[in-house]
């Protein structure tokens, strides 16, 4: 099998629906953002929250609704292969988005209102990070939990709260650390490397995590979507 | 003749939902996020007592556990096409819309069980804290029906009609973004639906029927606000509900 066969077939398991999403997010926030005059922060939160939400979600449902589970867990490698190629198409996806969409934004001038303290490329960890949190916190979450409408109620629970009680976070040593969205917040904030590149290691833990769950398959033939 | 297979739909779809451990998980993870944050809002019950604490504690209930309230009906309908049970429904005595209407009562009241719980516990906390127990007990149910209950019938409605025709993590997503741009965000911040008669997060009908309310002491809600906020809600949860039994009729048609 050919690697760029491979990538077809993957591309088209993943479906257009969750590849053409992490666009479709970023331009809604800026129309927001255009609507309320303030195209710089809604952008940042469209960059920093909205993508990387939406990631975390196709994410649990790409483990969840795999169909032929019990056969790709009879090959060798079992599932892991497919996941990977999978949850790496989708974060590609995501990634290409977050990436054209700065390029853009940046330049027609649009984010500089709201851009940390730091140089263009270490910048990108403003999206980033988050991606690699929220985007493999959800199948991590799909798996532990046995459930894909498990998983997404922590993922939208958690990302509501860390809005809604942002203050709260920023305010507690404990949270502000590991607090994903603190570019929405507060993009000049001196601890903001420090803390991207916590939750950029918090991202790289649940993806190490999330590969050694998925070779045991059995964890998912006992998920409440199994086949 | 419909109301026995409702009866039975309505009973099926509730075991389902109330024996699935994402259910209680979910819903009782936040719940105790929201309990810790009662903690926190503050109370002046000796000034104001239980006419301002019940309805506060179920505007915080409302707050964030209907995310997790919808995002678990969302895979109900799907679920019956993931399985390729569809068809074999078709066959038994109920129509479609007993079926979905069914799936609808059946599925939301068990998911409006923990949803109950985390209220009840909550309660017993304010009495247990501020005692004023007969006036806690006498405004619980009235605060729940009318602060809590028309924003989780809108939201199952959705719910339960939206997956229809959008993919389950799709619907989930624009969801919570619906729910934090729609209720949540400040009017001043971004154009939004927020302090509205269209808010299922419940706020218009705390202010217009618990006058004594902490929570935007600032709006001034009238109870005729609070009445039409609430039918609002609940004639677009029908809505909803008809035009996903048009658009999953139409789309067996298609099968």
């Amino acid at each position: 099998m050919t690697i760029r066969w491979r990538v077809r077939l993957e591309l088209a398991l993943v479906g257009p629906a969750a590849l053409i999403a992490p666009g479709l997010v970023l331009l809604a926030f800026a129309g927001l953002g255009l609507l309320s005059g303030r195209p710089a922060r809604l952008l940042t939160a469209g960059l920093e929250t909205g993508v990387p939400l939406a990631a975390g979600l196709a994410g649990a449902a790409l483990l969840a609704d795999e169909r032929a589970l019990e056969l790709q867990l009879s090959l060798p490698g079992g599932f892991r292969s497919a996941a990977r190629w999978r949850l790496g198409l989708l974060a590609g996806a995501a990634a290409l988005a977050s990436l054209v969409g700065w390029g853009l934004a940046s330049a027609a001038g649009l984010l500089a209102a709201w851009l940390p303290a730091v140089s263009p490329v270490v910048a990108q960890l403003t999206w980033l990070a988050p991606l690699a949190l929220l985007g493999l916190a959800g199948p991590l979450l799909a798996l532990v939990l046995r459930s894909r409408a498990a998983a997404a109620g922590v993922l939208t629970g958690g990302w509501l709260l860390a809005h809604a009680l942002h203050d709260v976070a920023l305010g507690t040593p404990a949270l502000r650390a590991w607090f994903p969205f603190l570019t929405t917040y507060d993009p000049i904030a001196p601890d903001w490397l420090a803390t991207r590149l916590v939750v950029l290691a918090l991202g790289i833990g649940a993806g190490l995590l999330l590969g050694s769950l998925l070779r045991d398959g059995e964890w998912l033939l006992r998920s409440e979507d199994a086949p | 003749m419909t109301a026995r297979p409702m009866r039975g739909v309505v009973w099926a779809e509730f075991l389902m939902q109330v024996r699935r451990p994402a259910v209680w998980l979910v819903l009782l993870g936040l719940g105790v996020l929201s309990v810790t944050s009662l903690a926190r809002v503050p109370f002046d019950v000796r000034a104001r007592g239980a006419d301002a604490s019940v309805p506060e504690w179920a505007f915080l209930v409302q707050f964030v556990l209907p995310v997790g309230f919808g995002v678990l009906l969302a895979d109900r309908y799907p679920r019956d096409r993931r399985l390729r049970v569809g068809e074999l429904l078709r066959s038994a005595p109920a129509s479609d819309t007993v079926r979905l209407c069914g799936k609808f009562l059946g599925a939301a009241a068990a998911t409006l069980v923990p949803v109950a719980l985390v209220y009840l516990v909550g309660l017993a906390w304010l009495v247990a804290t501020y005692g004023d127990f007969v006036a806690t007990a006498l405004l619980a149910l009235p605060a729940f029906v009318l602060v809590n209950l028309p924003g989780l019938l809108f939201v199952g409605a959705f719910s339960i009609a939206c997956p229809i025709v959008l993919p389950v993590p799709l619907y989930q997503f624009l969801f919570v973004g619906y729910w934090f741009w729609g209720n949540i965000l400040s009017p001043g911040d971004v154009p939004t639906l927020t302090d509205t008669w269209l808010t299922p997060i419940g706020g218009v009908a705390q202010v217009a029927f618990f006058p004594a309310t902490l929570h935007r002491a600032e709006a001034h809600w009238s109870t005729v606000d609070g009445a039409a906020s609430i039918a609002l809600l609940l004639l677009l949860a029908g809505a909803a509900l008809v035009a996903g039994l048009l658009v999953a009729r139409w789309q067996q048609r298609e099968d």
